[in-house]
């Protein structure tokens, strides 16, 4: 019953992280609360092979991630999730030319990058969220989604090239922060 | 002038380059005006992400309703549990027929016998109590060290590879029939062969069931449970208090049975012995000679049936020729070509004949039927007849596809990493059919060579078991396997599960070519199981961090 008490106290606490991530990586609230509910119980169940001296956060994220990558590869019909690396490294040389960079997405709110974000397909979702919302190193993202750190450069690059594109779109202001 | 890509850039400002990368990067940066400019422009972005990204922590106390956090019994923890506690409750009766039946009653009995005695008198009866039950002490020793030693590897390995469903379940599997294996031939075995002469004497009584093998076995005495017995000639005097089952050329039975009496024999000779159940024989000839009784049915599928004791219901034969002599309760049926009712034949009932000869039938006069005599056409199944044109074929198949599907369904559930198998290549495949069928040749192969040695005997029935739970289960991961390909939904697994399995059950009933195409699913859906419990085809953990 004790063990039930604190883990509730836990539960509490971090609530409201592990919801943020598993609906950023999600991209919707609706499978979030599910993912989030899930996460705990297998923390609860696994509680006995968490390392205390790690943060608990680090831990619980790492469940999260685990679940929530695992829901999208099924939710995704076809085997690569995250694409060929080669595929997706062609087109930032055909994207990317002299975009703006930082003053499009410097001068925008945080709600209008977040729906920006929630509106990227998995594939780039999930590395923009591991690193820029949990804060993964490059390495802990490619270990996480089982491709070459590389990969994982190449995903992050056109996931922002997408970003700007999205933000600099006047037709997307208005339905911005919304999401 | 831009001297880096793209992609280095944006790594750099994420400070993911390796150390060489980013030193190069940075004496690039010194010379590229444009390169820095993106480079503060990506930093100022990077943190605009993560603040943009970042969860705002609660300003005010919110009351979040907790989960009950308890440890739910999932169907599958309940199945676990359930095979868990049978092996508990095996492990117990084994524990305490070793223990206490072997080691304490014996040592009590050992301990009694020598109380008190003279020298002479004690090492008499030591030596005599060590040359009569000794083996039978080693033996349940031997069994002991050896499930200890088996349980405590099943548990080793389920401890190091705790995290895999798979493992523990296969650990229970095999801890269980280890421990069942061992303890059979404690509780209820005893075995014996000879290559000459081998004989349970009259004044013997062995309290097991029986397994015997030689050239020549006379069973005198008296065995309170089953008698299997394979040899040349066959000879039961005594008495065998459940069933008798032979296998040889030449059986007489001139004892008694208490159970049924079944024979693939040449000859089956029954002299002045009876059968208190039924009797089903396989032989040249059967006999059943005016002193000799069978409580229940005769069924005889032989050249010649001569019956001249007492049958006390029905008599069936299945061959060339029957002779009734002797008394009949109930029905006598005759598949075959003549029948002879002698003199002293009564029937209690009715004769049946079902043979397409009219004159089959050859009856004494003083023979007695007190039914009716028919002659009747041969039944459906003894025409030629296209199985396709039968009910019972479809209704066979759909039986094998639900059974099939049922089975499938709790296979998938069991082992969810099988949901990922797949031949992706035709060279996949052909790798695949190869290993199913080495698979298929050498495990009986193995089976055969290491069931020569006693201690390896165990081990070959599990091989065999093993090889045949495989053979049946080979179709269902093919058929899954198919179904998905078909459906191309992995989520959907009962829906591709009988596609596939609707689609094998057509592809191995194609008239000429089923059989062959049968096969080779088998050896296809073989492989794919070797190569699945051998590590090829990795099925993701599911483990949490």
């Amino acid at each position: 019953m004790a063990r039930n008490a604190a883990f509730e106290v836990l539960y509490r606490e971090y609530y409201a992280r592990v919801h943020g991530l598993c609906r950023r990586l999600l991209g919707t609230g609706d499978l979030a609360e599910d993912a989030v509910q899930e996460t705990f119980m297998r923390a609860y169940r696994n509680f006995r092979k968490y390392d205390p001296s790690l943060p608990f956060w680090q831990w619980i994220a790492a469940i999260a991630n685990n679940y929530c990558i695992d829901l999208l590869r099924k939710k995704t019909k076809t085997q690569a999730l995250f694409g060929e690396e080669s595929v997706e490294a062609e087109s930032i040389v055909d994207a990317d030319g002299s975009q703006p960079v930082a003053e499009v997405i410097a001068a925008q709110d945080a709600d209008r990058l977040q729906a920006a974000v929630l509106d990227l397909p998995p594939k780039y979702r999930v590395p923009v969220v591991l690193a820029y919302f949990s804060q993964l190193s490059y390495d802990e993202i490619a270990e996480q989604l089982n491709i070459s750190r590389n990969h994982v450069g190449v995903l992050l690059l056109r996931a922002k090239q997408q970003l700007r594109g999205a933000l600099s779109d006047p037709a997307g202001e208005e339905s911005g922060g919304q999401a | 002038m831009s001297k880096l890509s793209p992609l280095e850039v944006s790594m750099l400002a994420d400070n993911a380059l390796s150390d060489e990368a980013r030193k190069i990067a940075e004496e690039q940066l010194e010379a590229s005006e444009t390169d820095r400019a993106r480079l503060d422009a990506l930093l100022v972005e990077r943190e605009a992400m993560i603040a943009a990204l970042a969860v705002e922590p609660l300003t005010e106390e919110i009351d979040i309703p907790a989960p009950r956090f308890a440890k739910t019994m999932s169907l599958r923890g309940f199945a676990m549990a359930n095979v868990v506690t049978g092996l508990v409750i095996w492990g117990a009766q084994f524990l305490w027929k070793t223990l206490f039946g072997e080691l304490v009653v014996n040592a009590t009995t050992w301990f009694t016998s020598i109380y008190l005695p003279d020298v002479y008198e004690m090492t008499r009866t030591t030596t005599l109590f060590l040359f009569e039950e000794g083996a039978t002490m080693i033996d349940a020793y031997m069994s002991f060290i050896v499930a200890c030693v088996v349980t405590v590897a099943m548990l080793w390995i389920a401890v190091v590879y705790r995290r895999s469903r798979v493992s523990i379940s296969v650990c229970v599997l095999v801890a269980s029939l280890g421990i069942t294996l061992q303890s059979a031939p404690v509780q209820a075995l005893d075995v014996r062969n000879s290559e000459g002469v081998l004989t349970i004497p009259a004044s013997e009584t062995v309290d097991d069931t029986l397994i015997v093998a030689g050239e020549r076995i006379v069973i005198a005495g008296t065995i309170t449970g089953d008698v299997i017995a394979a040899g040349r000639n066959i000879e039961v005097s005594g008495t065998v208090g459940g069933n008798l089952l032979t296998f040889g050329e030449m059986v007489e039975l001139s004892g008694s049975v208490g159970g049924f009496a079944l024979g693939g024999v040449s000859t089956y000779e029954i002299e002045g012995g009876s059968v208190a159940g039924d009797l089903w024989v396989g032989a040249e000839t059967v006999s059943v000679d005016s002193d000799s009784t069978v409580g229940r049915n005769v069924t005889t599928a032989v050249r010649l049936s001569s019956v001249d004791g007492s049958v006390g219901r029905d008599y069936y034969v299945f061959g060339e020729t029957a002779e009734l002599n002797g008394q009949v309760q109930g029905n006598v049926e005759f598949f075959g070509n003549r029948v002879y009712l002698l003199d002293e034949a009564v029937v209690g009932n009715s004769v049946r004949i079902r043979s397409g000869n009219p004159d089959a039938l050859h009856q004494a006069d003083s023979a007695e039927v007190q039914g009716e005599v028919e002659f009747l056409d041969l039944p459906e199944e003894f025409e030629q007849r296209s199985p396709y044109a039968t009910l019972g074929f479809y209704l066979w198949q759909l039986g094998y596809l639900i059974g099939a599907f049922l089975v499938g369904i709790g296979l998938l559930w069991l082992v969810p990493g099988l949901r990922e198998v797949s031949l992706n290549t035709g060279s996949e495949g052909l790798k695949t059919a190869g290993i199913g069928f080495l698979a298929f040749v050498s495990i009986p192969a193995m089976a055969v060579l290491v069931a020569i040695t006693v201690v390896g005997l165990p081990i070959a029935f599990i091989g065999m078991a093993a090889w045949l739970l495989g053979w049946y289960l080979s179709k269902v991961v093919v058929g899954y396997m198919i179904g998905q390909m078909v459906i191309g939904d992995k989520d959907s697994t009962p829906i591709s599960l009988l596609v596939g399995l609707g689609i094998v059950v057509v592809v191995i009933n194609i008239p000429f070519i089923g059989g062959i195409l049968s096969f080779l699913l088998t050896v296809i859906g073989l492989g794919l199981i070797v190569q699945y419990l051998m590590g090829a085809i990795p099925a993701r953990d599911y483990a949490e961090a």
